[in-house]
């Protein structure tokens, strides 16, 4: 008997709430409400570095795809709505070069040149000298030039000439 | 190998092994112009001072006897501190050779005099002395063979020039 009162308040209950909760709802002014609680002194209240320590990034970025979203990227329309003359007007392209150290990348590379021409030249020298000699010495009937003595035994003290 | 041997730079097959006659010929071609280039442009020089301190035209090409006396002594003093002080002279560094003594030692003041005293007597007699770096399997003109000189090939082969020349002679990688 109880228990079938009870379920009819219930229901009573129930279609009392479907029907005044819509308008209660609709009377309620959320824009009022939101605006009267302190968002910021929430935000305060929240351990930031806490969620974050809590957050595992290794799993999170071993999760993404990166592939995919590179993929997903127009590079394209990306550089198109870059103004690039903007850009490049805010570089000061001065204090790059000077931090660059242009002189002694043209320095070096002057040299290497200059090796390059030195080297090339001492070579042709010294393949004249390998056809002269190779000449002279099928004329003699004989091998190779030999080493003597100097060069057999060149001394540690001349290598400060190189 | 030497420790010695351990510390030295890697060098191409002909480091240190005797300087063909081409080489010393070029090399001698330019200690030739680098002299009387100098020696020109020094008279110019000497005479323009001199004509400014004595107040009159100073020609000094016009005692030819003087001016070939100078130019020997100039010859003489850059020959021979330039191989006293560096073993080598502006042509030689430049085509990368050197002189060096008999024992491999670098040369002293003593033998740089006595080879480029020695050298004109290499013009001798059809300039046989020279000659003979062609003749000699040990590649010394006559004046190397007085002064107890020898002239070697002393650079490294940055390049990839020489490696024709490196297949040519494998036994000749001692240094």
């Amino acid at each position: 008997m109880l228990d079938s009162v009870f379920e009819t308040a219930t229901e009573i209950v129930q279609a009392v709430a479907y029907e005044v909760t819509p308008m209660v709802v609709g009377a309620l002014d959320v824009n009022g409400v939101v605006e009267r609680v302190d968002i910021q002194a929430i935000v305060e209240r929240i351990d930031v570095e806490r969620v974050i320590d809590r957050i595992d990034l290794q799993l999170l970025l071993e999760r993404v795809d990166l592939n995919a979203l590179l993929e997903e990227i127009d590079l394209n329309m990306l550089m198109d709505r870059l103004d690039l003359d903007q850009l490049l007007a805010r570089v000061d392209v001065d204090a790059i070069i000077e931090r660059t150290d242009l002189g002694s990348i043209i320095s070096r590379s002057g040299s290497a040149v200059m090796i390059q021409i030195v080297d090339g030249i001492r070579s042709q020298g010294i393949g004249v000298d390998s056809v002269l000699h190779g000449w002279v010495d099928r004329l003699l009937r004989r091998g190779g030039s030999d080493n003597h003595e100097a060069t057999a035994r060149l001394s540690p003290s001349a290598e400060r000439f190189e | 190998m030497t420790p010695t041997e351990a510390r030295l730079p890697q060098r191409n097959n002909l480091y240190g092994h005797p300087a063909g006659v081409a080489t010393r010929l070029f090399a001698f071609f330019v200690d030739l112009f680098t002299i009387l280039l100098l020696f020109t442009v020094g008279g110019h020089v000497v005479s323009f001072v001199l004509s400014i301190v004595l107040g009159s035209d100073v020609h000094l090409s016009d005692s030819s006897l003087a001016s070939s006396l100078a130019l020997l002594l100039w010859a003489f003093t850059y020959c021979t501190y330039l191989l006293s002080a560096y073993s080598c002279t502006l042509g030689m560094a430049a085509f990368g050779i050197r002189v060096v003594r008999l024992d491999g030692g670098m040369l002293d003041t003593r033998h740089a005099v006595v080879r480029v005293l020695a050298f004109p007597l290499s013009f001798l007699v059809f300039c046989v002395g020279f000659v003979l770096i062609v003749l000699r399997r040990d590649r010394r003109a006559l004046h190397d063979v007085i002064a107890r000189t020898a002239v070697i090939y002393s650079w490294e082969a940055r390049s990839a020039n020489l490696a024709f020349l490196a297949k040519r002679a494998p036994n000749r990688d001692r240094h």
